[in-house]
């Protein structure tokens, strides 16, 4: 698993990210695209009308800020000061997950929105004052308790490897493991190519014969 | 790396035998090893040594640094330090776990060197963990950079929190990016919204 994120072009959780309906106001009256508003079967959307647009959408549409304005997009209310009340009283308390799965990623896009700063300085102070938890949590190996509604994505996935490592630590410490397994990264590697070998010389073997 | 990888990488490490045995000395790649000459000390790897020590053909010479006195002031010196001391050897874990599961006889008071070796490794841990704390949390302004030293952590240490630290820092410092790229903007009308620059300028 690749554990630093950065998102690209090509990347399954960014477009899973960029799939979020964040709630906009239409500025202008924009003839048929109607469609964009489940809610009203009329052809045309009218001006300051409300509608739910995914976010890869609203990028495209926004890319040069001031020229082609047709949407005031509104800041999603997970990202608004209720919640950043509760993740500067105590950060660990908030069900990230809950929030929505890609909390750091889906504020990383709205930030773009917010005239303030406001949503980067949020998602990053949170996910600051988190990461101590989340060690924390990877250090509690016996704790069997599901975490994933808790974390965020990324947390989760650096939950899983942290727990993994204090793991293999904590049993090699205490030597009950007793056979070695072919390590992660040399299985990756495809290096072991005897087992293969053995394999095709068989058939080839009875081919003959 | 797992830890047996560090086990395999630390067995490399020379370490004194007394064999019970005649054999001309053993030409590897890594060396030569032997001549064994039956009651003459000689230092070989460890890997080699535990080999023999498990077929009863050698007894193993604990190294200096695995006694009692030497053990208690590195203790206390690592309480002290607030930082981490040296240690007498890098693979210490790995050369004291390995001794003492397959040659515990040959280390005179093994039970109180186990407990200094364990007490010592469990403060190292405890100081690990608070510099990575004060890594996460320690810096409460955007300005002025947080110190953490890291200086003769030991590679067993170094793995037991890579798998974490490096991607954890490395989310943190992207929302870092993100956080200082609209504070400084905040009064700037002008957004690059680009998907595409976006991902390519990659914060």
């Amino acid at each position: 698993m690749k554990r630093t994120y950065y998102p690209n072009y090509f990347s399954i959780d960014d477009i899973i990210v960029t799939q979020e309906k964040i709630p906009c106001i239409t500025e202008q009256e924009l003839s048929n695209l109607g469609f964009l508003d489940q809610s009203h079967s009329s052809t045309d959307l009218k001006a300051n009308q409300e509608v739910q647009l995914p976010l890869w959408y609203i990028l495209q549409v926004q890319k040069e800020r001031g020229r082609n304005q047709f949407y005031d997009v509104k800041i999603p209310n997970i990202y608004k000061s209720t919640y950043s009340e509760i993740c500067k009283a105590d950060a660990t308390a908030v069900d990230l997950g809950k929030l929505n799965k890609h909390f750091y990623e889906l504020g990383r896009y709205v930030s773009h929105f917010d005239r303030n700063g406001f949503v980067g300085r949020m998602i990053y102070e949170t996910c600051r004052s988190r990461m101590k938890y989340l060690k924390d949590l990877c250090n509690n190996i016996n704790n069997e308790q599901r975490n994933e509604s808790r974390l965020d994505h990324i947390e989760y996935h650096l939950f899983l490897e942290g727990s993994k490592t204090n793991k293999k630590f904590s049993e090699w410490l205490q030597e009950s493991t007793v056979n070695i397994k072919t390590s992660e990264m040399v299985v990756n590697h495809r290096k072991r190519k005897r087992a293969l070998m053995e394999a095709e010389n068989a058939i080839a073997g009875s081919q003959k014969t | 790396m797992d830890p047996e990888e560090l086990e395999f990488v630390g067995e490399s490490v020379s370490i004194g035998i007394i064999p019970n045995f005649n054999f001309d000395a053993i030409h590897l790649i890594a060396g030569t090893v032997g001549p064994f000459k039956a009651g003459l000390p000689l230092h070989i790897p460890l890997w080699l040594a535990i080999h023999l020590r498990k077929q009863q053909k050698c007894r193993i010479v604990p190294p200096n640094w695995m006694d009692r006195d030497i053990l208690e002031d590195k203790k206390e010196e690592e309480k002290r330090v607030p930082n981490f001391t040296s240690m007498p050897c890098d693979q210490y874990m790995i050369v004291s776990k390995l001794i003492f599961s397959h040659a515990s006889e040959d280390v005179p008071s093994i039970e109180e060197i186990k407990t200094f070796i364990k007490d010592i490794y469990d403060i190292r841990q405890a100081k690990l963990r608070t510099a990575i704390d004060s890594f996460f949390i320690g810096k409460k302004q955007l300005d002025g950079a947080t110190q953490v030293s890291f200086t003769n952590l030991t590679m067993f240490e170094i793995h037991t929190v890579r798998s974490f630290l490096p991607y954890a820092s490395d989310l943190i410092a992207r929302l870092e990016r993100v956080c200082q790229q609209h504070t400084s903007n905040a009064n700037d009308t002008v957004h690059s919204n680009s998907f595409f620059t976006s991902s390519s300028s990659g914060y």
